[in-house]
């Protein structure tokens, strides 16, 4: 809760220093797909999507976007076939910078594109196997035994009306940024039982959503 | 009167800058939200050993820790005794056992004591077990968890075992 005031002070602050900006906040859903798991809306566990976008005009109909959005992916498998019964879900914060084409400069439609890193704010993994036909579990706050800092593309297509918008986005994570720290030296299961641990953690995936907001200023 | 704890209001094109914060404030709470969640964090944990596998042992089974060695172990399970002892198949020397006292799981047999062995042991729930082979390797076991008749014998002994370590 502190980070958040901090930050919310920081951008309280820093809005009376941006002339030519216009700022947008917007929330939505969304769910991810790949890695090792395929998850729908209802499978994710924390699928709320909350986002402030800060725009500073560029050059004619190109415009730089900054922000903070929070988003959560997550998955859940029932599959015992190979490693545990698994279920995960994480939360993220991220700082996306993009360049924003305002489609001949109407205000109507936008595309954005650019680099969007991200940070892990909670990782909660649950996961479950049969041991001498006995069921043990594993269940806890994996945050401090995973990595935090992550790096992805976003692209995002913009439709506005008048100050209202609606979007549709997607985050993608580069390739091979594993989550995993230390977790294999502080879980229940070793690399053989845990589903997580076999693929590596939950990584490769791609983040779709949908969101709608208005644009504040 | 909420205006009273936001921001100083400046105006920006006819809208307050406090109306701005108002909506600064929404989404900072929103996005904090899931870091207020009290979750217990993972302190607690004993993981199997990668290369252990499970096993469940009734009376008179035999398990063996190496092949053509006389690396194996009886169980008798009777209504009076609940011992583990080793096994000699060939006439050679036979392996012996040492019982390293309760444990959480496989991975808290650490020790490889140099002396103390012996050819039998009680087999106790929750107890975990170094072996010797006669070629000077190690190996372990852990009793998980049994199962037991109404008389009290027990029936059924589930082992998680592991060589070498």
């Amino acid at each position: 809760m502190k980070k958040g005031l901090i930050i919310l002070i920081f951008l309280a602050g820093s809005q009376k220093t941006i002339g030519q900006t216009r700022i947008y906040v917007a929330s939505g859903l969304t769910t991810s797909y790949g890695g090792d798991w395929n998850t729908t809306l209802a499978k994710t566990s924390t699928p709320l999507y909350v986002d402030l976008e800060l725009e500073k005009k560029m050059l004619g109909s190109v415009s730089i976007v900054g922000g903070l959005s929070t988003f959560g992916v997550g998955y859940n498998s029932d599959d015992t076939g190979f490693g545990s019964q698994s279920s995960y879900r994480a939360t993220f914060i991220s700082v996306p910078l993009l360049f924003r084409w305002n489609v001949r400069n109407k205000n109507i439609l936008f595309f954005d594109f650019g680099l969007s890193p991200y940070y892990l704010l909670k990782a909660h993994l649950q996961e479950s196997i049969y041991k001498f036909n006995i069921r043990r579990d594993a269940e806890g706050d994996i945050t401090e035994y995973s990595k935090r800092f992550f790096t992805s593309l976003k692209f995002q297509q913009t439709v506005a009306f008048n100050r209202l918008t609606f979007a549709l986005f997607v985050i993608a994570p580069f390739k091979g940024q594993s989550p995993i720290k230390d977790l294999v030296d502080h879980w229940d299961f070793n690399q053989q039982q845990s589903a997580y641990l076999i693929s590596g953690g939950y990584k490769d995936f791609v983040v779709m959503g949908l969101k709608a907001g208005v644009r504040i200023k | 009167m909420l205006d009273q704890f936001l921001i100083p209001s400046t105006k920006i094109k006819g809208r307050s800058a406090s109306s701005t914060s108002l909506w600064l404030i929404i989404f900072t709470l929103s996005a904090f939200q899931y870091s207020c969640e009290t979750d217990s964090v993972v302190s607690e944990f004993c993981t199997d050993p990668l290369g252990s596998d499970n096993l469940i042992y009734k009376n008179g089974n035999v398990f063996c820790f190496k092949k053509d060695l006389n690396g194996c172990f009886a169980l008798e399970l009777t209504a009076t005794k609940t011992v583990v002892r080793a096994v000699n198949y060939v006439g050679r020397e036979l392996a012996v056992i040492q019982d390293i006292g309760q444990v959480k799981c496989l991975s808290q047999v650490k020790e490889k004591p140099t002396s103390g062995y012996v050819y039998t042991v009680n087999a106790l729930l929750n107890h975990g077990y170094s072996i010797k082979l006669p070629d000077g390797t190690y190996g372990r076991f852990f009793i998980d968890s049994w199962m037991k008749s109404t008389t009290g014998t027990v029936l059924e002994i589930n082992i998680t075992r592991q060589y070498s370590y």
